[in-house]
């Protein structure tokens, strides 16, 4: 059994605490908060959890082998130092990072880290994104030339409230919260690309961007780009597509499906057209709560702190993984401040 | 032999939910963003024999369910089965607020018996009032319906199994039962480990909604446990995603679901007349074979 527990008891940490309260081998013992409420409700529904409005007090005190850390964006920094320092696993919320002074700060004590981290990318674990990964890395439609990639929801059509409209609490707008999702996914895919360009549009919020087209082009002639928006009509749920074109064929992969296009025949499949719906590639879970990936997510990543075989072996973003996303990030905002120039990107593939 | 189920209505096609394919349920919502068409729709299946429907709390579902009071002959004959809370609302305002202060804007929506037992609860920081006043927030908009029971979206439902929140179990059933005179419900995608909780935790008889198809889709942790858990089960099952979400074909999806214990009604979604008659016909020649 390990000892695993929350910082920052809101919506997602709800979301995790109660995914690691079902699995069988990890013992939740708790959570650190400072809203008053959370903390006061759960002393009284669970007595026998450990409960602490200061994180640090949290940490430096108990018995723990994992957290998972759900709090804002601004926080995430500190709470990864003081796991570092005291060799914790961690789970952070995306994006793990306000700016890339952090990540760079960080980078540098990470040698030390003797424990495992991962970032909350869950869309690597939807059914279809990972079909998509293991039919790219059989180069089933040859070396890939281009792609095309859109994330949208009708989620923001007045000025938004809260911190994650202030880019000092959470360094970015859609870009930060919605759009780093489908960068990883074309990290994880394709790799990283060597240079990005960018143009982001403030429709309803003063200080962060609505919606952002970027372009990212890699120096094997690979090119692709990105549209993203939390403004757009009739998309209910957050809905992601990408269209990738190769060789011998494409793929187009969405939440629902993937569409593999072959020009020719191979050994698995033949020349045109071969669905997979997402009913055929999933399967049961530990425990569902309406989003199955945030279970296997979770899954993976206490087997990996266990060091226990997963039969779905799938990359794990880590710190490191951020780190370099944080430079597409950061790029991305300095291309849009200077009329969607590309800019080079300097990733560390170690 | 097994007794034919009650078939309730779905209505996620009148506010774009296809858990299918996202892309159609949105095409589908702009159907029925005219009212009439779902009238239409909700009447023809009440006159071939659903005797019910499901609703969630989406605002476009609210309208219907306002439409539905209006008509006296939908009002006095068909059961109304809230899902609260529209949970998609409840996402969207706790990453806009945070979840405590999105809690606090819906209070506002409240009417004064709300707002005074909200006020309490936020003075006291007592969530648990707070909690009941949500419920009536949510279930004021069913008042002038004849309510079936209330279920508990499974979102809340597996929380509330997970972390073993027994105060909050109780509370939910106490309140509904007690305040509405309906049964108090439970909507959960993990069935078995609901359940073994209730089991422990001695609920009497409960009604649950929970998916059950033949390729065990969002059956967790898997089918053969559901199956094992339906035949064990003392209370009422609904059987919700029988036919997968639209992959499976009804014939075969109930075939499958005439042979299973325990099943005291079925939900059915469709977006047009036939697909609906169809579908009843097929599932009453199931059991009847």
């Amino acid at each position: 059994m390990i000892k695993a527990a929350i910082i920052g008891m809101g919506k997602m940490g709800l979301l995790h605490g109660s995914t690691l309260s079902s699995f069988d081998d990890v013992d939740f013992i708790g959570f650190s908060d400072d809203n008053k409420i959370m903390v006061d409700t759960f002393k009284k529904l669970k007595p026998d959890w450990i409960i602490n409005k200061n994180y640090k007090d949290f940490l430096y005190n108990n018995d723990i082998d994992v957290v998972f850390i759900t709090t804002p964006i601004s926080t995430h920094y500190e709470i990864i130092k003081v796991c570092i320092e005291k060799n914790i696993s961690f789970f952070v919320e995306k994006p793990a990072f306000h700016s890339l002074d952090q990540a760079n700060s960080l980078s540098s004590i990470l040698p030390q880290f003797t424990g495992k981290s991962m970032v909350g990318y869950m869309m690597r674990f939807i059914s279809t994104f990972q079909k998509t990964k293991e039919l790219i890395n059989q180069s089933l439609i040859g070396d890939i030339r281009y792609f095309e990639g859109n994330m949208y929801i009708s989620q923001l059509f007045k000025e938004g409230k809260g911190w994650r409209y202030d880019p000092k609490l959470s360094g970015g707008g859609v870009v930060v919260h919605q759009t780093c999702h489908l960068l990883d996914l074309i990290n994880w895919f394709l790799g990283f690309p060597n240079h990005i360009g960018a143009i982001t549009n403030n429709w309803f919020s003063p200080n962060v961007e609505d919606h952002a087209h970027i372009t990212l082009k890699y120096n094997n002639n690979l090119f692709g780009w990105v549209d993203s928006t939390w403004s757009r009509f009739n998309k209910r749920m957050l809905s992601t597509r990408i269209y990738f074109e190769g060789e011998f064929g494409s793929i187009t992969v969405d939440d629902d499906s993937v569409k593999l296009f072959l020009t020719k025949n191979n050994n698995e499949f033949e020349k045109g057209w071969t669905t997979f719906s997402k009913v055929e590639l999933g399967n049961g879970v530990d425990i569902d709560f309406g989003a199955p990936y945030y279970s296997v997510q979770d899954r993976v990543f206490i087997n990996s702190i266990m060091n226990k075989d997963f039969i779905r072996k799938t990359d794990i973003h880590d710190i490191n993984d951020s780190i370099n996303l944080q430079q597409i990030l950061t790029r991305i905002y300095e291309s849009a401040n200077n009329m969607g120039k590309l800019i080079k990107v300097e990733v560390n593939n170690d | 032999m097994i007794k034919t189920p009650n078939v309730i209505m779905g209505s996620g096609q009148f506010v774009g939910v296809n858990h299918l394919s996202h892309e159609k349920g949105d095409t589908r919502a702009n159907k029925f963003k005219n009212i009439d068409n779902v009238l239409d729709l909700i009447f023809f299946a009440k006159e071939i024999g659903f005797n019910g429907i499901m609703f969630s709390t989406h605002p476009h579902s609210i309208e219907i369910v306002k439409q539905i009071a209006k008509d006296k002959t939908l009002s006095d004959s068909l059961f109304i089965y809230p899902n609260l809370p529209y949970i998609q609302k409840y996402v969207t305002g706790a990453n806009e607020m945070g979840m405590i202060g999105f809690l606090y804007d819906m209070i506002k929506q409240g009417n004064t018996k709300s707002l005074i037992m909200a006020s309490k609860g936020v003075i006291t920081k007592n969530i648990l009032s707070i909690i009941k006043s949500l419920i009536d927030i949510e279930l004021n908009s069913f008042k002038n319906v004849k309510m079936g029971s209330v279920f508990l979206h499974n979102v809340l439902t597996d929380i509330i199994v997970s972390l073993e929140l027994d105060e909050l179990l109780h509370l939910y059933i106490e309140y509904v039962e007690d305040n509405y005179n309906v049964k108090a419900g439970f909507v959960t995608l993990n069935f078995p480990k609901l359940s073994s909780y209730f089991s422990i935790k001695n609920i009497k008889n409960p009604l649950i909604q929970t998916p059950i198809n033949k390729i065990g889709f969002q059956m967790n942790p898997n089918i053969e446990s559901n199956i094992k858990s339906l035949n064990d089960f003392d209370g009422e099952i609904i059987a919700m995603s029988t036919l997968a979400a639209g992959y499976l074909n009804p014939s075969d999806a109930y075939t499958f679901i005439s042979k299973l214990n325990n099943i005291n009604s079925i939900i059915v979604g469709g977006s047009s007349k036939s697909h609906l008659s169809e579908t009843f016909e097929i599932i009453n020649n199931s059991y009847s074979n």
